[in-house]
């Protein structure tokens, strides 16, 4: 990008006070982000990627410690600006978009108010001005009626029009420069590409800079030019988008990705790599690599440092021993082996026939009044089967009743048609006993809710131990201790309790529990969706060792689509209640799709360079769940929409190869007729 | 907001009046000694006593009684009291009306000082500001009525100094001077102990304003400080004032019963006590339940300017 | 007072209440509030009952620390002696209150459906009814004594604490651990004593503790009305009732078992307040 720099950090740093003393957030940071740039950072939770966001908006929150350095935009020393004369650049030359864009507008006011106050104060136009720029505004960022849109209130409008209005408000004075921290992570991957490629157009035609931080490299190498990868504080690398991930040299970001899902269009599952440790404890100063503990290639050089963040034909690195490793595989030994896989049991271990769950509310005052309650349809007759040792894999996105069936499996939803374990009926909740409940086993999405705060480990992983005896022998400190190594954990765990252990400890916890039952089919309910890429990449590993010792069947529940590749024999996909369609895992990337599951692919980051999705976009919102839906749930959105049939017919099922059917109206030629979703770009360099 | 809501809040609090209804008849039903006896007294004749009895129905089952008792309720027949003769009607509404007045004064004052007292407090939060509301807001919610109001009798009627007379009621319609100078001093009990609560709520609902995202949003747009404060964070703190508020009127009811004995002004308050005192039965079952009825309608009131102002909640 | 926090760490507990300038006024105020409770008729100088006729309605002096009543009883040893009668009726009628209210409360949420909507609207009905004015009903049918104020202090507290514990436990009842616990079978009789009670102890300690505050203002209130305890006890509402005639003679009499009232309900205030900011996760 050209020579002028709109923003530029040079040697920024900023600790916050805590009680052990002051904790280095930000360590001497040097970015700059050019004219017309868009700068991608990417970093994991802790890594200090929306303190830098605040930090150049001069909104540090807490309590501030120490702050070092520069910060400019163009020629303006932002760091010493106060009061009004930093209120006439913020919104004005420099915009911010958050993460949660409910959170961000205010519910008791309407957009238009929004563009109203923003536009007098930096822009002094007059009401009718303010009316025709507000129009204009919403209708950039393709908003429908815009004139009712601006009456509107935030809560009337659904989650990616609130973003896109946000984004909107952004644009409003034509800044020089906007952040945008993680302006997708809340919003469903269907809708989060529509706001992606939002945003690169309007980014286009005005030629914004923009510093754009996400935890998600898929996002990032969407839409950045050149990114930079932070951890803990430090910068760690930095390059031009292609170039990072094609050739990434740090040995963190080399980790990172090498932890991700990726998205292929078939063949082999290969592992995902975690990396061992935890972030660096920042209350006290690191002269080295901050790094060094966690890296597999780590010398007594790499934590003596100092560590410079070197420069190489635009390809920076704070790493100098990257050349020495970069042919070294990433990945150790304690990471999981692809082995063979167990053979998959016939018959059936549980069968859904025509299952649904209806949720509906109690309302005394309803009955009085003699209405119905209102019914929610969570889920409709869904059928399953799933097979002891195998892995199916649940995907849909939020809403989408995933999570009210594993609820309806494990007994905590009523549940209407027929289920069947091992060939027993289940006919309702009630007839769930004690053998069932020990077989079917379930770990909920956030151990910090599914782990009683109250209770030690050793407690927590001792009750199902205690309601299912089972043939074990011995005392129940040795079998705590065997199932704590069993995930490993350090025996010491036992007289911990929850919120002393880190995210994915607590998760493991929760897995030991779920393995003390002895169970045959556990349901991972979104069970790494709040981990970080490196944790989520250790946990899945340890469930499929678990797998191969014990030959446990996991109903993995999950709304990352690649994520399944790695891990899932069979995927279901799920949408507005009901299975669309059920194929093999390791032929997800090719054709025939279900619209819908299409739609998800296209949507799914793709982090190699050599692929390119084809671009598949979802207009509107789901469809309203009060009552049964006659035709087709993917009819109102459904990109291939023949004509009303898809409103007034439930669609046959359509079946392919062994084990893979899909659910539409479209005739097998028509659905076998779209090309793969990911084509190989000739350009694709090799790495790893 | 629905018509369906306003319903449904209707029919609760026509379920909440029947409830207390009961609630009182109950209560003076269990009473050891019946009308008939505190209208003849101790020394009647068993003979006198049954002959009331029948004449006041109190012979029938208590089913019966409670229904002769709503039902004229609902005619707006209260009864009579036992002590003066006079329809308790009467009685009960002309208190009530002038306890309104020393409640609508006490509120007024609320709103002008509680509110902004609050809102600087959140503000200048940790500052010397801060620190004095606080201290003004520990020391009034600990303060019980009457001390306070005991100590104003000390300190402001003392018959040396007798800014304030101690004691007495002059209608404003009357004299309207003298009429102020009367309900001065209940007023600015019932209204320091009051302020004392709302101070404390808006401060606690303005700093957690203060701390939303879209205050956050906002001030990243480069709004004005005031615009910020006043568009953004006291708007949306206004609200769960509103619920406080409502709640606020329990407390003011409570205070209206002590402030009105310890200043002898004839209100409702002091009705009901001096009913209690008198086991004047048909006085304090009305005055009770208009008291309940006063309250939990403003809790309605409250309940539905909530929802009219706030947008998000849509009740069905 | 005994703050049971169940297993959870409680020396953070402790370090996180002393983080705040309440918690530590509120601390002292309670041990200094103790020392009275235990040791007050101890370290009273006089008998509390006993007349100094030769000394009526003094002020502060040597001989006599706060000054003297109508009757030249001494101020000072008869707020110590009532300090006990105040403070332990207060928290016996919160203990009441908590206690019918709580099991209401567990009970309704835990049930659920249909009886719980039944025993809500029941309990918001009752809440219409502003404590005092309900107390003064239940005193009316017991009559008036210092026991009876406190029964009715504790049944007229009970729909506002079987409100809390019901929206408590609503919120615990739906957490993941006890739907963990309920997916694998357990008895309801382990999942309400030790997934859900633990977890509630919290909310309702703070809530109680609030209302601590709130009882003993109400019982001095009821005293001062003449319809809790009855002359002679010296008990500060009372105290306030029976100097009331004397006011102007000796505003002491007021001044002394007001500020302690105000003192006991302060400590309380500032009590809770500091629980509510030390339990509260958001203050990580």
């Amino acid at each position: 990008m050209g020579t002028q720099t709109t923003l530029t950090l040079k040697n920024y740093g900023v600790s916050y006070g805590t009680d052990k003393g002051p904790l280095k957030v930000l360590d001497a940071i040097n970015l700059h982000i050019g004219k017309g740039e868009v700068l991608g950072l990417v970093g994991e939770s802790g890594s200090g990627k929306s303190t830098l966001a605040l930090a150049i908006m001069r909104a540090l929150r807490g309590r501030v410690a120490h702050e070092t350095g520069q910060i400019l935009l163009g020629d303006v020393a932002l760091h010493s600006l106060q009061g009004p004369a930093l209120n006439r650049i913020r919104g004005k030359r420099i915009a911010m978009v958050f993460q949660d864009p409910g959170g961000s507008l205010n519910p008791t006011l309407t957009l238009g108010e929004h563009f109203r106050q923003t536009l007098a104060r930096h822009r002094q136009l007059n009401p009718s001005e303010i009316r025709q720029e507000t129009d204009r505004l919403l209708k950039m960022v393709d908003l429908p009626d815009t004139q009712t849109m601006a009456l509107k209130y935030p809560h009337e409008v659904s989650g990616g029009e609130k973003q896109r209005a946000v984004i909107a408000l952004a644009f409003a004075c034509d800044p020089e420069l906007i952040l945008f921290d993680e302006p997708t992570s809340a919003l469903d991957a269907t809708t989060a590409v529509t706001i992606l490629d939002l945003f690169r157009d309007l980014q286009k035609r005005t030629g914004v800079s923009a510093l754009f931080i996400s935890h998600d490299l898929g996002v990032v190498r969407e839409i950045a030019h050149r990114v930079a990868v932070i951890y803990a504080g430090r910068i760690a690398e930095v390059a031009e988008n292609r170039q990072l991930f094609a050739q990434p040299r740090h040995p963190y970001t080399r980790s990172l990705l090498a932890s991700l899902p990726k998205a292929a269009t078939d063949g082999e599952q290969t592992p995902l790599i975690s990396i061992p440790g935890s972030l660096p404890d920042r209350t006290v100063a690191i002269p080295g690599c901050n790094f060094a503990e966690r890296c597999q290639f780590a010398t007594d050089p790499c934590r003596r440092g100092p560590i410079e963040l070197a420069q190489d034909f635009g390809h920076a690195v704070a790493c100098p021993y990257w050349q020495t490793v970069l042919y070294q595989a990433i990945g150790s030994d304690e990471n999981s082996q692809m082995g063979v896989r167990l053979e998959i049991s016939e018959p059936p271990l549980l069968s859904l026939n025509n299952l649904s769950v209806h949720i509906s509310r109690p309302d005394l005052f309803a009955r009085l009044m003699g209405r119905q309650p209102k019914v929610i349809h969570a889920v409709n007759d869904v059928d399953l089967d799933l097979h002891g040792g195998e892995t199916l894999g649940l995907v849909g996105e939020s809403g989408c009743g995933k999570s009210s069936l594993a609820k309806a499996l494990v007994g905590l939803r009523p549940f209407l048609g027929h289920l069947e374990l091992d060939g027993q009926p289940i006919p309702s909740v009630a007839q769930m006993d004690s053998s069932y409940r020990q077989k079917v086993q379930i770990i909920f999405q956030n151990p910090d809710l599914s782990l009683n705060p109250r209770q030690s480990i050793g407690t927590i992983l001792s009750r199902p131990l205690k309601l299912y005896p089972g043939q074990d022998t011995g005392a129940m400190d040795d079998k705590i201790n065997r199932l704590l190594q069993r995930v490993n954990l350090p025996p010491e765990f036992a007289t911990r309790y929850p919120h002393e252990l880190s995210g994915g400890e607590k998760q493991r916890v929760a897995i030991a529990r779920a393995l003390a039952a002895k169970p045959d089919l556990i349901i991972c309910d979104e069970i790494t969706s709040g981990l970080d890429a490196s944790v989520q990449a250790s946990i899945v590993n340890l469930l499929r060792d678990v797998q191969r010792a014990t030959g446990v069947a996991y109903l993995f529940i999950t709304h990352d689509l690649n994520l399944l590749r790695h891990i899932a024999d069979r995927v279901a996909v799920m949408y507005l209640g009901e299975i669309v369609e059920i194929r093999p895992a390791h032929k997800i990337g090719l054709p025939p799709y279900q619209p819908y599951t299409e739609a998800l692919l296209s949507s799914a980051p793709v982090l190699d360079p050599g692929l390119e999705p084809r671009r598949i976009r979802l207009q509107g919102a789901p469809a309203s769940r009060l009552g049964a839906a006659k035709g087709c749930p993917f009819e109102s959105r459904c990109p291939r929409r023949i004509d009303d049939i898809c409103l007034s017919e439930r669609p046959p099922r359509i079946h392919f190869d062994r084990g893979h059917w899909i659910q539409c109206h479209l005739d097998q030629r028509s659905l076998r007729s779209v090309p793969p979703i990911w084509t190989a770009t000739p350009t694709s360099l090799n790495n790893d | 907001m629905s018509l369906q809501y306003i319903f449904k809040r209707l029919l609760y609090l026509i379920i909440t009046a029947l409830v207390v209804s009961a609630l009182v008849f109950g209560i003076t039903q269990i009473l050891p000694a019946n009308a008939a006896t505190m209208l003849l007294g101790e020394y009647a004749t068993a003979d006198a006593l049954v002959a009331l009895e029948q004449k006041l129905g109190l012979d029938q089952p208590a089913y019966v009684q409670y229904w002769r008792w709503i039902s004229g309720l609902l005619q707006g027949d209260l009864g009579t009291s036992l002590r003066s003769g006079l329809p308790v009607a009467d009685t009960v509404f002309q208190a009530l009306g002038r306890s309104l007045l020393l409640a609508a004064f006490a509120l007024i004052a609320v709103v002008i000082i509680a509110i902004p007292l609050g809102v600087i407090a959140a503000v200048r939060r940790g500052k010397a500001a801060d620190f004095g509301v606080s201290m003004i807001s520990y020391i009034g919610i600990s303060l019980p009525e009457f001390v306070l109001a005991t100590l104003l009798l000390v300190w402001l009627t003392a018959p040396d100094i007798a800014l304030f007379p101690a004691s007495g009621y002059v209608p404003i319609t009357e004299n309207f001077t003298k009429g102020l100078w009367h309900i001065a001093l209940p007023v600015i009990t019932l209204a320091i102990v009051l302020t004392a609560h709302v101070m404390r709520m808006v401060r606690s609902e303005m700093a957690d304003a203060l701390h939303a995202d879209y205050v956050l949003a906002a001030r990243l747009r480069g709004l004005s400080t005031t615009t910020v404060l006043i568009r953004h964070a006291l708007r949306n703190s206004m609200l769960p004032t509103i619920t406080v508020l409502a709640l606020d009127v329990g407390y003011l009811i409570g205070g209206i019963i002590v402030v009105e004995e310890i200043f002898a002004f004839p209100g409702i308050g002091r009705l009901l006590i001096v009913s209690i005192q008198e086991r004047d039965l048909p006085m304090i079952q009305a005055g009770a339940l208009v008291m309940a009825f006063t309250y939990a309608l403003s809790n309605l009131l409250a309940d539905l300017a909530y929802v009219y102002l706030d947008r998000r909640i849509q009740y069905d | 007072m005994c703050i049971s926090i169940g297993v959870f760490n409680m020396t953070d507990f402790m370090s996180r209440l002393l983080r705040q300038p309440h918690g530590v006024v509120g601390l002292i105020l309670l041990v200094v509030l103790a020392i009275e409770v235990i040791l007050g008729p101890a370290l009273a100088p006089y008998d509390p009952e006993t007349f100094h006729y030769s000394s009526r309605l003094v002020g502060p002096t040597p001989e006599f620390l706060l000054g003297t009543d109508q009757f030249g009883r001494d101020i000072l040893s008869r707020l110590l002696w009532g300090a006990r009668t105040t403070v332990l009726l207060s928290l016996f009628a919160t203990l009441i209150g908590a206690g019918i209210g709580g099991a209401i409360g567990i009970l309704s949420g835990y049930l659920g459906g249909r009886i719980d909507e039944v025993i809500m609207r029941l309990v918001d009905a009752l809440m219409a009814i502003p404590s005092l004015l309900f107390a003064l009903l239940i005193i009316t049918v017991l009559g008036p004594s210092g026991t009876n104020a406190v029964v009715a202090i504790g049944i007229a507290f009970s729909p506002g604490m079987a409100r809390i514990a019901r929206s408590v436990t609503l919120s615990v009842r739906t957490s993941d651990y006890v739907a963990a616990a309920v997916a694998r079978g357990e008895s309801p009789l382990w999942i309400m004593s030790r997934e859900i009670a633990p977890n509630m102890l919290a909310p309702v300690i703070i809530e109680a503790t609030i209302r601590v505050a709130f009882a003993i203002m109400l019982l001095a209130t009821l005293s001062f009305l003449g319809l809790g305890s009855q002359p002679p006890a010296p008990e500060w509402g009372l105290m306030i009732s029976e100097a009331r005639a004397f006011m102007f003679r000796n505003a002491w009499t007021i001044v002394w078992p007001g500020l302690s009232i105000a003192m006991v309900a302060i400590t309380f205030n500032l009590l809770g307040d500091a629980l509510r900011d030390a339990l509260n996760p958001k203050n990580d």
